[in-house]
């Protein structure tokens, strides 16, 4: 019979009231857990919807269509400069205000009868206004969301009722994270894949390193391996009130540096040469545990730094069984065609790992409403799963 | 060859323009999955020594002001990162047991 020692159940040792029990398969896969999910997490949450950079100038807006919150955000820096979130919909009979995805105006028209707002959101115009009973202008402008911004990332919590602050809600996170130069790494790429997958699911594949030897044997393994045992360890685990971080110490280039890999190093970071903390050009001072630290920031957004080059999840519910994976990773403006090369190939050696988690994510949900289980078995790294579930059955039971 | 599309420092590499220089991420991807190993080995092979002197070249130009062969010949450098894995690692274009690329969209072109 196995018994621990210092390699083994070391996380569920520093945070014992978790427990080490199965874990139930139903919340992944109930149509009804997903509606308490809608209500109580998502709708009374701090959802990440951005970064500033998006918005450079007064006048520009865009569009994040927030299916689980069953509502379109509209996100706007005003004229004055401020930035802010409004549910893209008319007060008018409701249409659906903007359509594109981004752009920049003076005022938003509504493309049904004209209804018009400035940049604040507030109603400047009606046709044939005198036609309608005593309208208020004053009380009709867009509705408002809760908008907030923390180190460039826009935020936004559909309860108009959320008596936290972003910065309250965030708390170690915010603490922790400090000091990491997101300012400097402003030069992005996103990819949206569309998964027959729960929103869980997804993000389970990914904040656990138990599967890295395994799953990415021919990809990320190198960057992880341990010296002492053939399975993966984290060096720190913290779990917060909602939130959680793991930390992966990686190999350095002891295992060898393939040709392009080489190359792409000389004018940049590469998402291997900085997961597993080898030798390349422009490493940029950051506030890291591993080389490697994955934050998972409740409920549905994450951000993965290493040095000089960071990447985030936006993890998008669309049904119980369906959702929308973003992928963005960052670099600073490549200023040459050589830091756009390092960048290129940093971000395709990102995406390749990232398809052989998609086909597991589902290949798992294929089965789960099978009844054949009905519980899940983690182990001590999965211990970010185990404190995963728990903090979301902890909102649907009771709100919050 | 019907045409030169490169500087004439990199005219060797000339017959692989028609097919390799490719501005965005979707059409190296596509190209990158459905070639031959063989064709995309000889791309690797050709490309990866001259690669250093590419780069060296083309930084010597503006990133968005490049004149049309450097312009090309910048398409051309970049499908090195998309086909290394499958050169490197997995010696087939598909990253084994995948997820469709297709359906795991560059949103940024």
């Amino acid at each position: 019979m196995p018994t621990a020692d210092d390699k083994e159940l070391i996380w569920t040792k520093k945070y014992p009231e978790l427990g080490s029990a199965p874990v139930p398969i139903e919340p992944c896969c109930s149509p009804a857990y997903f509606e308490l999910e809608r209500e109580r997490v998502f709708r009374r949450t701090w959802l990440n919807v951005g970064r500033v950079e998006e918005l450079p100038n007064p006048g520009d807006y865009y569009v994040r269509e927030l299916a689980v919150c069953r509502t379109s955000v509209l996100v706007m820096r005003g004229r004055d400069r401020k930035i802010s979130a409004f549910h893209n919909m008319c007060s008018h009979r409701g249409n659906k205000l903007v359509w594109e995805s981004k752009g920049n105006c003076r005022a938003l028209t509504c493309k049904f009868h004209g209804w018009t707002y400035d940049t604040s959101g507030r109603l400047i115009g009606v046709p044939d206004e005198k036609n309608f009973f005593n309208l208020k202008k004053d009380g009709n402008g867009l509705t408002a969301v809760k908008c907030e911004i923390w180190q460039g990332f826009i935020f936004v919590n559909l309860d108009p009722d959320a008596s936290e602050s972003l910065l309250e809600y965030l708390g170690e996170v915010a603490e922790q994270l400090k000091g990491y130069p997101f300012d400097k790494l402003t030069s992005w790429y996103t990819y949206h894949a569309d998964e027959r997958v729960n929103w869980k699911i997804l993000l389970d594949a990914q904040q656990e390193g138990y599967h890295v030897p395994i799953l990415h044997r021919r990809t990320f393994v190198k960057a992880f391996e341990s010296e002492s045992i053939p399975y993966y360890r984290s060096v720190d685990v913290r779990l917060f009130r909602r939130h959680r971080m793991l930390a992966a110490g990686g190999t350095g280039d002891r295992q060898g540096v393939s040709p392009v890999e080489t190359l792409a190093r000389r004018y940049g970071a590469t998402t291997f040469g900085a997961m597993s903390g080898g030798d390349y050009a422009g490493k940029v001072d950051s506030p890291l545990t591993g080389t490697f630290d994955f934050w998972v920031i409740f409920p549905n957004f994450v951000i993965a730094i290493m040095e000089g080059t960071y990447f985030t999840y936006n993890i998008w519910p669309l049904a119980v069984d369906h959702t929308l994976w973003e992928v963005r990773s960052y670099y600073p403006p490549p200023r040459n065609a050589g830091e756009r090369f390092s960048q290129e190939y940093a971000k395709c050696t990102l995406r390749d790992p990232l398809l052989e988690d998609g086909s597991v994510h589902e290949a798992i949900q294929s089965t789960l409403a099978s009844g054949a289980k009905t519980h899940f078995n983690f182990q001590d790294e999965e211990i970010t799963l185990r404190h995963g579930h728990k903090v979301v059955a902890d909102y649907v039971r009771d709100g919050k | 060859m019907s045409e030169q599309r490169l500087p004439d420092q990199f005219s060797a590499l000339e017959q692989f323009a028609a097919t390799w220089s490719l501005p965005t991420e979707r059409e190296r991807s596509r190209r990158r999955l459905t070639s031959t190993m063989p064709d995309i080995q000889a791309f690797y092979e050709a490309i990866l020594p001259r690669a250093g002197a590419i780069i060296e070249y083309l930084n010597g130009f503006a990133l968005d002001e490049m004149p049309v062969p450097e312009r090309a010949l910048f398409h051309m450098l970049l499908p090195l990162a998309e086909v290394a894995n499958a050169v490197e690692i997995f010696q087939q274009p598909q990253v084994t047991d995948g997820f469709d690329p297709e359906r795991f969209i560059p949103m940024h072109e």
